[in-house]
């Protein structure tokens, strides 16, 4: 009695279980909810990827049947709130029910053609599907491209073309520099650095000389400028 | 008197070409609302039987195409315009169709999953629209169904609506 069908077909977990009890050939009754649990289960074990969301109420529908099976097995425990919801489920599926075949109704409603139009020749609406208009070619296109890039600005970015300056170079500029007089200032460094990018070498090579131990670098006091100082001050050799 | 009302109502909805409120139409006819609306109700059971019909949704009045030649016109306009419906826009449509005015929780609660993304795309395709707010906490928003629904369907009012047994007797 295994079907093959696929979860994704039913709109929700009431969907699912009206289906089950009328596939069935069952009335809505407690009886019946507790006899298509086992398959409701069934099916739940087969669902595919199914949004966390939606599995939630899949289960916690489970929840309610489970509960309605396990009383109608062991009907020994008086339990006036599961009757109450034993009969709201009922009669939440047979609502659903209703509404189904309304559903229905409407659908065939729908396919039968029968329909209105409302005020004159408006009453065809355009396609909402793209139509290539006509004078399009391959030529118009690649000549309103060409012009559309000639409008645009030249690149004037002198920067992309410059030759970039190295860590090594950068290093041996800031050497020499301290090699000229004995302390300097980073600011003074600073200034001579012609870009963004060699601000952000320089940076770069500082620090390289300051981990190898080739300059010291000191701020007297907070926010002051930062002064330079070679470890050695001779030449290389 | 009566029947230049009607046919100056019949007239105006014509010119107007596509749905008009009550009011407009009241204050066309220089009567009050109630008596226009009457004089509506009568309009619409003359044109009952001809080629063109008055639809009525809500406060809105349209003069459509009879349904019954639905196809010729169709030709006409040589438009196939198919309407197609998912089965979960179905059932929201029909929750709204037969308890209308009618809140999402409402729908919800029928459907038992959320009915946000549907309502959603009825809105859009102008199927349904918010007709108020229920007086209840939170003033949720009420929906109905629309002029255009009652197009695709063929109908003049959701009265025409086809009557479904075992009323589960909580019309609203």
């Amino acid at each position: 009695m295994s079907y093959q069908v696929n979860l994704l077909n039913f709109e929700g977990p009431l969907d699912l279980l009206l289906n089950l009890i009328e596939r069935s050939e069952l009335e809505i009754t407690q009886i019946s909810l507790a006899q298509v649990t086992q398959q409701y289960l069934d099916y739940l074990g087969q669902i595919p990827n199914l949004d966390p969301l939606e599995l939630n109420q899949f289960i916690e529908l489970a929840a309610k049947l489970i509960h309605i099976k396990s009383q109608a097995l062991l009907p020994t425990v008086d339990n006036p709130e599961f009757e109450n919801d034993t009969a709201e489920l009922a009669e939440q599926l047979s609502r659903y029910q209703h509404y189904q075949k309304a559903s229905r109704y409407l659908q065939d409603l729908l396919s039968s053609g029968q329909r209105s139009w409302s005020g004159p020749v408006r009453a065809s609406k355009p396609n909402i599907e793209t139509v290539a208009p006509q004078n399009l070619d391959l030529n118009i296109l690649s000549q309103a491209f060409r012009s559309a890039i000639s409008k645009l600005p030249p690149i004037t970015d002198n920067a992309q073309l410059m030759p970039k300056i190295t860590i090594e170079a950068m290093i041996e500029r800031i050497q020499d520099y301290l090699n000229r007089g004995v302390q300097s200032h980073l600011s003074q460094l600073l200034d001579e650095a012609k870009n963004r990018t060699e601000v952000l070498v320089l940076f770069l090579g500082l620090l390289e000389l300051v981990k190898s131990g080739q300059i010291r670098v000191r701020q007297p006091h907070p926010f002051d400028d930062i002064e330079l100082e070679a470890v050695y001050s001779t030449t290389k050799p | 008197m009566k029947t230049s009302v009607e046919i100056t109502l019949e007239a105006i909805l014509f010119m107007a070409g596509q749905s008009v409120a009550l009011n407009r139409l009241a204050t066309a006819v220089e009567l009050d609302p109630a008596s226009t609306a009457k004089a509506l109700a009568k309009l619409q059971s003359n044109l009952s039987s001809r080629g063109i019909r008055l639809a009525q949704s809500g406060d809105q009045y349209s003069l459509v195409t009879a349904p019954s030649v639905a196809s010729e016109v169709e030709n006409f306009i040589g438009n196939q315009q198919r309407t197609e419906l998912s089965k979960a826009a179905l059932e929201t449509l029909a929750i709204i169709a037969y308890r209308q005015p009618v809140t999402k929780t409402d729908i919800d609660a029928v459907r038992g999953v959320s009915s946000e993304q549907t309502l959603k795309n009825l809105l859009l395709r102008g199927l349904i629209t918010e007709s108020g707010r229920a007086k209840v906490t939170g003033k949720p928003v009420l929906y109905s169904t629309s002029l255009k629904f009652l197009e695709i369907l063929g109908l003049s009012h959701a009265g025409q609506l086809p009557k479904i047994e075992q009323d589960s007797g909580e019309q609203s």
